[in-house]
């Protein structure tokens, strides 16, 4: 008796469909992406180590990469950037904390700003407001839907430099007014102002010329300039400080979007590098940093197997499509 | 892009530069009241420049900014070498390092090659026909400002009851737009606030009754402020009826409200040395360079009433300007600082 192709075929055809999800479950499983250029979603895994800022942690090793292309910011004045072509970012959670890393190649470190023609280097993320009624417009935001932005810069971390390195010989014998109210700039609570503010500020806007200081400034930060690189690492606990402000939840992804200001080319403002939105996924699932971790040697045996079962059956599918 | 919402009254500024000494007694008060903190160290919000020469910042009318054809010029941005600072001498070496003998006073190593006043009394012309004037400058507080339009996070404004251009320095974040836009190059960094600055008209006087420090600082009674709407002030006289004052370079469209009646100058010599009666030693050309073509008519006009008033007759204008009573310069702003407790 014949039997109807149709049967035949079968078990062949789940054996497919079972290695690719198998392949599948175990690369979502290890945050790999086969088309990680393509992809468009960074996934934050729970760290089992505390990351804290510095960028060159041990628990920054294993954690999933994007590269996220920029490009010149031409949406409003003044129009500018695009010298960074592309960042990479990753992400981790530690307890009730998101840490996200930031690297860019950059061949001047900008960090002084003394002369009315220097700009710093500076880096930025934005989210949406948890508040926000919709997805908002990548610039700034709007009326219903706000921005939450943490920025990081370089001549906030590098400090106060002396204002006379520049302008020399301007002898002063005393200074009349050094009470804080007479700081004039730090008086009003300009966070760029202050120079205990530290390298990040945390910012909310509403629309395009709304950026302001967030009431809470909870984001802390860190950046380290080596080899032509910045390297810069993000930390906030993971519910944000009032509703202006962006909260991630475990299991859940939230919009978010990076900008590169290059100092050396002018960039500050709306001059600079942006990406598109992107995806950040936060997943309950740890990821440790050891080198041989019986999770990474399980992950990967399962993946042999898996791409090995894909491969066996689509050969051994085309084998027996060719003798039909 | 910052807006620009018209002020109800503009405040402006009327300087003679007929009686400018050129002594910085404005200058000088505007800097203990307002730059003697840190970051302000090298800004003069208040200076007064020798006409013809590079002012401060140095080339600042080539600097470009303001508009053209009523669309914005970006211009340069100064940089410090530009507004130039202090210097300093081998004092040690000379008085004090047993050197006075072999080694000369010079400028130390590092020493600025520009100045607020580097210039100073150099103008132009060739003997004995040189001629030179003072020219006191300060923010325009400008109708039409740049740098407020420049500015991408709305931090400058025009102060609606009267017109300064004023500053949010919680929302500046130091992106220098303004300082590029402004043509007058009166928008200054601080380097320790991370913010520009520029002149705020001594608005926390104004707003108590009291002139602007330039203004009551000068001892020259050249200076006058008021309201350009007050047709009894001096200022809207000057401005508006008598058409003497004039804004400085209206080709850069910003509209700005500080306004100088051109200065006069002696006939030239002519090589007999006898006095050529039809000249003048600034030429004309000049004034109109800095003044436009209104300046043409405002000297006609201060020649014609001056000699009105060389011949008994009485003038107006000339009474104006001679500024009799001290008080007519400060319009309605007459009060003493010294009789209040700032708080």
């Amino acid at each position: 008796m014949r039997i109807p192709t149709v049967i035949r075929r079968r078990p062949i055809t789940a054996g497919v469909a079972l290695a690719v999800l198998l392949t599948a479950g175990v690369l979502q499983f290890v945050g790999v992406n086969p088309a990680a250029s393509q992809s468009a979603t960074l996934t934050a895994f729970e760290s089992s180590t505390d990351p804290g800022t510095d960028p060159a942690s041990p628990a920054w090793k294993k954690a999933p990469v994007l590269q996220a292309p920029l490009s010149f910011q031409g949406a409003t004045y003044p129009t500018g950037g695009g010298s960074i072509p592309t960042v990479s970012a990753q992400a981790l959670h530690f307890q009730d904390r998101l840490y996200i890393r930031l690297q860019w190649d950059d061949a001047t470190k900008d960090d002084t700003t003394t002369k009315v023609e220097n700009f710093s280097d500076a880096a930025a993320i934005e989210f949406p407001a948890v508040s926000a009624a919709t997805v908002p417009s990548i610039c700034m935001g709007q009326a219903s839907s706000g921005v939450n932005i943490w920025q990081w810069r370089a001549d906030s971390q590098a400090g106060l430099k002396d204002p006379a390195d520049v302008y020399t010989n301007a002898l002063v014998d005393m200074y009349p007014s050094k009470d804080a109210i007479f700081y004039t700039a730090r008086a009003a609570g300009n966070p760029y102002a202050d120079p205990n503010q530290g390298p990040t500020q945390t910012l909310v806007a509403q629309a395009f010329g709304t950026l302001a200081k967030a009431n809470v400034q909870d984001v802390k930060g860190d950046g380290v300039y080596a080899d032509g690189k910045w390297a810069v690492v993000f930390e906030r606990q993971l519910t944000g400080g009032d509703v202006d402000q962006a909260t991630f939840t475990n299991g859940k992804s939230t919009d978010m979007a990076f900008a590169v200001w290059n100092g050396s080319e002018g960039d500050r403002n709306g001059k600079k590098s942006v990406s598109q939105f992107l995806k950040l996924s936060l997943v309950g699932v740890s990821l440790t940093g050891e080198e041989s971790s019986p999770a990474g040697w399980i992950a990967a045996a399962a993946l042999l197997v898996g791409f090995v079962g894909l491969g066996v059956g689509l050969g051994w599918y085309g084998y027996r499509e060719s003798k039909r | 892009m910052g807006t620009i919402t018209a002020s109800k009254r503009q405040l402006a500024w009327v300087f003679d530069l007929n009686k400018c000494i050129g002594c910085q007694t404005c200058s000088v008060a505007c800097k203990m009241l307002w730059t003697q903190d840190e970051g302000t160290e090298h800004q003069w919000w208040m200076t007064v420049n020798t006409q013809p020469g590079q002012g401060t910042p140095k080339g600042w009318e080539t600097m470009g900014g303001g508009y053209k054809d009523g669309k914005q010029t970006p211009g340069k941005l100064p940089t410090p070498e530009e507004f130039g600072g202090g210097w300093d001498y081998n004092y040690q070496e000379v008085l004090r390092g047993g050197k006075g003998r072999d080694v000369h006073l010079e400028k130390t190593a590092g020493s600025k090659t520009w100045g607020m006043n580097w210039d100073e009394d150099e103008g132009a012309g060739e003997f004995p026909n040189s001629y030179y004037f003072y020219l006191p400058r300060l923010c325009n507080h400008c109708t039409q400002p740049g740098c407020v339009e420049a500015c991408p996070n709305d931090a400058l404004y025009k102060d609606p009851e009267n017109g300064l251009v004023l500053r949010n320095e919680d929302l500046c974040k130091g992106a220098q737009m303004c300082a590029r836009a402004c043509p007058y190059k009166k928008i200054y960094f601080n380097p320790a606030r991370k913010v520009s600055q520029q002149c705020i008209g001594c608005f926390p006087r104004i707003e108590q009754g009291v002139a602007p420090a330039c203004v009551r600082q000068c001892p020259g009674r050249a200076a006058w402020i008021g309201f350009l709407d007050d047709a009894h002030g001096p200022v809207a006289k000057l401005v508006n009826q008598w058409k003497v004052a004039l804004p400085l370079h209206p080709e850069f469209e910003t509209k700005p409200n500080v306004y100088y009646i051109p200065p006069l100058s002696p006939a030239p010599l002519n090589a007999d040395g006898s006095w050529n009666e039809n000249g003048d030693r600034i030429p004309a050309s000049y004034l109109e360079s800095l003044f436009g073509q209104p300046v043409h008519g405002a000297v006609d006009t201060l020649k014609t009433e001056m000699a009105k008033r060389r011949s008994g007759q009485p003038s107006e204008l000339m009474d104006l300007l001679v500024m009799y009573k001290w008080e007519e310069a400060l319009g309605h702003l007459r009060r003493d600082p010294a009789e209040i407790v700032w708080s």
